[in-house]
């Protein structure tokens, strides 16, 4: 097997060389600390226009006067150009988080986008283009949403929304930091928001979908957040999605989904409301995936510096236990707030790595910080702060390797939402991290190991967002989850590292659908891009396959 | 040699030979960089120091100041010289160790291990060194060696509750549930553990007994106010009056958590003045009305009318107001005052902070007999706090005075509630609902 030479970047930063210049604005820093501006926005990664290139979507906060939301088009390999005027998703906001999901089920990608005070839902159109549905209506979510998720929760084949709010900011509130000054807000300020969700009622194919809030009968009406973090996947094993949220300050919420869009709040009894001291920490960002190969998906959860980040180790019966100290995630070279959080294998080694965007929210905590003495553009540098990199070992804890990933860490910035893609049709996975007030990372994985991206399609040839995982020959798994990371949407991919993952020359794997069905497919070596379609490999659930729908 | 002998020579020493730690006094802070609170502690704390370079306590005093204002570099370079001064205290390593903590807990191992070598001959029986080590040690993933640090000190002080808290902690975080049991035996219920004794109570129980997780124990936890920090004897010993913005916050707090309300009115109206936090103003202005100083409350609402919660405050005011004056037999006034509150809250108080305004709202309207307008105001209240159980209270009330719905279930909710204290409508309802016991639909249909 291929190894990578020590001490060599994993990344190449190319943003601008590929053509994604254009800085993500937040507003002008006025000194009255408006909160959506440090929160900033995240990213997209996903096939706008249908030409089979992955493209990019930057939602901005600016607000009505700033600068509009930005869908960069991968015309050419490797060249990205902006989408002209007029393509729909270019409207102008305080837009934070970004969702993708094909509701209208024509096998196009739909785009939902968060806001502070409502969402907008478009339905892309084709050729690059996007039309605002009506429904949800921009009012139907009034509060500060954040992070945004789209899937089916039902098992009716209708990918349902899911809406994080975070608080009830009052912008003429006046907040001070540790030095007395003025700082941006804590979330405890404010009443926390509840997670909204909408039904999909359905549309023909193409067509304009109906939604239905039905937040309250859910039971996501019973605990508001702060909200920040969101992911659907099934915690529980009942092959139904779930909701884990992961709330500001306060305890996360996970929303086990009990049929018939019921949702009871489980992240007590189950271990993932609490850090391991027993205190509520301020989640961020989420990231899923079998860390430990036990074939089970646990939970990675980014909090402030001052704080540790959270690891949480799913054992029997479906109860995490929060370890994160033990297996090294608090033993950096440096510490960060961190926002968007992404695990995959980048080194395509067969484990698991953690890439974290940080970037502080209180100046003061920094060294030397210079906003106070330097209103105007330089008051971000007192929030800016380096990324981090943690390297998943065989058979040990994590390592930070961030020194080593210059790419990524060497910078420091306000940095927020992260999302993985496979930019270059390579099969290994690339990243895309937002900084406010400055253009976005794009880094091109450098492993000199093999790398192997897979789609999931329905039985139409629609890509899937998930929740789907994948068995490894030997048990481990992978996930595809829609959510995670921080106001961000990856694409839909699930990589694996076939030199290490499938064996020698193909493999079997498994593949549990949406709805629980299990199907096995042989993956060939050597193809960076597979598609594993939805009845097109050996049922291995009985009973299986006949009109189920992903 | 005595002390004060003792540190000149370190001065001499150190100033000739250029070893030691830097006892330069810091430079005076920008008074533009800091609030005023802040920079009359630092200012203070300094100049103490500057009258007395070889005290090792006003090093230490400055550097807790700067630790609160948040300049933690130059406050490790004071808790360092505090430590190089009076290289016997355990206080002054300890500080530094926590001054790390939480921020770089891998920084705060070495001085807090010094710490807990100097208490083991000065100070044994202080928990303080040895648990502070053992919370970096866990929060660097060396859970071995912090049960290692901890159970070392069984012999030589009696078990302090944090310490077996925490073996029960990492005993579960590593799986083993028995052990954790054991410890969790030792934990005894005191004020500053409640929320995560019960946390730990409810995973081990949740482990065994999955109906836990739909149980009302959950629903009850939610409502366990957060655990307040552990009594550390050494930074109790920080001096109030050197205390900067943070400090003098905590203070406040403290003293309006034990009903000391003259006291957090002085330390506000300080921050108040000082630094216009709106936290302070409000606080303030609360403290002033649970002291019944009406006119003077009155003033400061009156000239912070620029505040975007100032029709809050007039609420809050002509509420606990018109209570006082049904108290002293003025009920006919007190209806004005009534009144007068819900005028004040009116249609200006914007949505996104309402929730408190609503509770006020409420209030206001039972005590006007207002039965339609208070389940009005109690459904809104509901359906931006579902299961509150306040909302709940004033909707049980409006509807029996309506004689719309059987109220019985919400109240038996409000009898078990553990905390009432966080809902103090509730006391208001069940007094009334005591006297006057609820029928049943089929009592009232006879």
């Amino acid at each position: 097997m291929a190894s990578f030479v020590g001490g060599r970047d994993w990344f190449s930063e190319r943003g601008e060389e590929v053509g994604v210049l254009e800085k993500q604005d937040c507003g002008p820093f006025s000194g009255d600390f408006f909160m959506p501006q440090i929160l900033g926005s995240g990213v997209a990664a996903f096939d706008a226009d249908g030409d089979g290139r992955v493209d990019l979507f930057f939602p901005n906060c600016g607000g009505q006067t700033g600068q509009p939301n930005r869908l960069f088009l991968q015309k050419n390999p490797d060249r990205f150009q902006l989408a002209p005027a007029g393509n729909g998703l270019d409207l102008s906001g305080y837009c934070t988080g970004v969702a993708i999901g094909d509701v209208n089920r024509d096998g196009k990608p739909d785009v939902l986008v968060s806001e502070y005070s409502g969402i907008q839902l478009f339905l892309n159109a084709g050729g690059g283009q996007f039309r605002l549905s009506s429904s949800p209506s921009h009012s139907q979510n009034p509060d500060w949403a954040t992070s945004c998720a789209i899937g089916d929760l039902d098992g009716d084949g209708l990918p349902d929304l899911v809406v994080v709010n975070y608080v009830a900011f009052d912008p003429a509130w006046h907040c001070t930091g540790a030095s007395g000054l003025g700082e941006f807000c804590p979330p405890s300020a404010f009443p926390g928001r509840m997670t909204r969700v909408f039904k999909n009622l359905g549309s023909n194919p193409g067509g304009e979908p109906g939604f239905l809030d039905i937040t309250a009968s859910s039971g996501l009406a019973d605990l508001p957040g702060p909200g920040l973090g969101v992911v659907i996947a099934d915690f529980g094993g009942s092959n139904l999605p779930d909701i884990l949220v992961a709330n500001d300050g306060k305890p996360n919420h996970l929303w086990m989904n009990q049929g018939g869009f019921h949702f009871s709040e489980q992240a007590l009894p189950r271990g993932l409301a609490y850090g391991g001291s027993g205190r509520a920490q301020a989640g961020m960002g989420i990231a899923l995936g079998d860390f430990f190969g036990k074939g089970r998906l646990d939970v990675f959860m980014t909090h402030l510096a001052e704080e540790t980040h959270g690891l949480w180790v799913q054992g029997e019966g479906g109860r995490f236990r929060e370890r994160g100290a033990q297996l090294g995630v608090t033993r950096s070279h440096w510490r960060g707030t961190g926002f968007g959080t992404v695990a995959l294998d980048f080194n395509l080694d067969g484990r698991l790595d953690l890439a974290l965007a940080n970037g502080s929210v209180a100046a003061e905590n920094q060294p030397n910080h210079s906003r106070i003495a330097a209103p105007g553009e330089k008051w971000m540098a007192g929030y800016s702060q380096k990324n981090q990199l943690f390297q998943g070992q065989i058979n040990g804890p994590f390592e930070d390797i961030s020194p080593q990933v210059g790419s990524l860490c060497d910078l420091p910035g306000i940095h927020r939402g992260m999302a993985s893609a496979d930019l270059n049709a390579d099969g290994k996975p690339d990243l895309i991290v937002t900084r406010l007030g400055q253009r976005p990372l794009v880094l091109y994985n450098k492993s000199e190991n093999n790398g192997t991206a897979l789609e999931f399609h329905d039985k139409n040839g629609h890509r899937c967002t998930g929740p789907i995982r994948l068995v490894l020959p030997d048990g481990r798994e992978r996930i595809l989850s829609p959510g995670g990371s921080f106001q961000s949407s990856s694409e839909a991919l699930v990589f694996v590292a076939p030199d290490v993952d499938l064996g020698i020359n193909q493999a079997e794997v498994s593949v549990i659908w949406p709805g629980g069905e299990k199907e096995q497919f042989t993956l060939a070596k050597g193809k960076p891009r597979q598609v594993l379609r939805f009845g097109k490999g050996k049922w291995l659930t009985p009973g299986k396959g006949q009109g189920a729908k992903p | 040699m005595i002390p004060f002998a003792r540190n000149l020579a370190w001065f001499v020493l150190a100033g000739i030979f250029g070893c030691g730690p830097s006892l330069k006094v810091p430079p005076s802070m920008d008074p533009g960089l800091v609030d005023p609170l802040t920079f009359g502690a630092v200012e203070r704390t300094r100049a103490a120091l500057i009258k007395n370079p070889g005290d090792p306590v006003a090093w230490a005093n400055l550097g807790l100041v700067l630790v609160d204002a948040g300049q933690l570099d130059e406050a490790r370079k004071c808790l360092s010289n505090a430590s190089f001064l009076d290289s016997k205290n355990p206080r002054y390593p300890y500080l530094l160790g926590w001054s790390f903590l939480p921020a770089k807990p891998e920084l705060a191992i070495k001085p807090l291990h010094t710490a807990l070598d100097l208490a083991a001959q000065s100070d044994p029986q202080n928990p303080a060194p040895y648990l502070r080590l053992a919370e970096a040690l866990r929060l660097v993933g060396k859970d071995e060696d912090a049960i290692k640090v901890l159970l070392a000190q069984e012999s030589q002080v009696q078990k302090h509750p944090l310490e077996s808290l925490m073996l029960a902690e990492m005993a579960y975080t590593q799986g083993q549930d028995i052990e954790a049991k054991n410890h969790f035996q030792e934990i005894p219920d005191v004020g500053y553990l409640t929320k995560r004794r019960t946390l730990l109570f409810l995973l081990l129980s949740a482990e065994q007994n999955p109906s836990v997780k739909e149980s009302q124990a959950i629903e009850d936890f939610r409502h366990i106010p957060e655990d307040p920090d552990w009594p550390d004897p050494f930074l109790l010993m920080g001096k109030p009056d050197a205390l900067g913005l943070r400090g003098s916050f905590r203070l406040a707090v403290a003293m309006e958590n034990k009903g000391r309300w003259a006291e957090a009115a002085n330390i506000l109206e300080n921050i108040w003045t000082t630094n216009g936090d709106g936290r302070a103003r409000l606080g303030l202005v609360h403290a002033l009305i649970a002291l019944g100083r009406w006119d003077e409350a009155k003033k400061r609402i009156d000239a912070d009318a620029q505040n975007p919660f100032n029709p809050l405050l007039w609420a809050r005011w002509y509420l606990a107001h018109g209570d006082h004056l049904v108290a002293t037999g003025r009920e006919k006034d007190a209806r004005g005052d009534f009144a007068e509150g819900l005028a004040k809250l009116g249609s200006r108080f914007p949505e996104f902070r309402s929730l408190e305004g609503l509770g006020i709202r409420c209030r206001l309207l039972y005590r006007l007999e207002d039965w339609k307008g208070l389940k009005e105001a109690s459904k809104s209240y509901g359906e931006k706090m579902p299961k509150h159980l306040g909302a709940l209270a004033f909707l049980s009330l409006s509807n029996r005075h309506l004689q719309q719905m059987d109220m019985g279930f919400d109240i038996r909710s409000l009898r078990e509630l553990k905390y009432p204290e966080q809902f103090p409508e509730t006391k208001i309802v069940l007094d009334l609902l005591d006297k006057t016991p609820v029928q049943k639909p089929s009592q009232r249909k006879s």
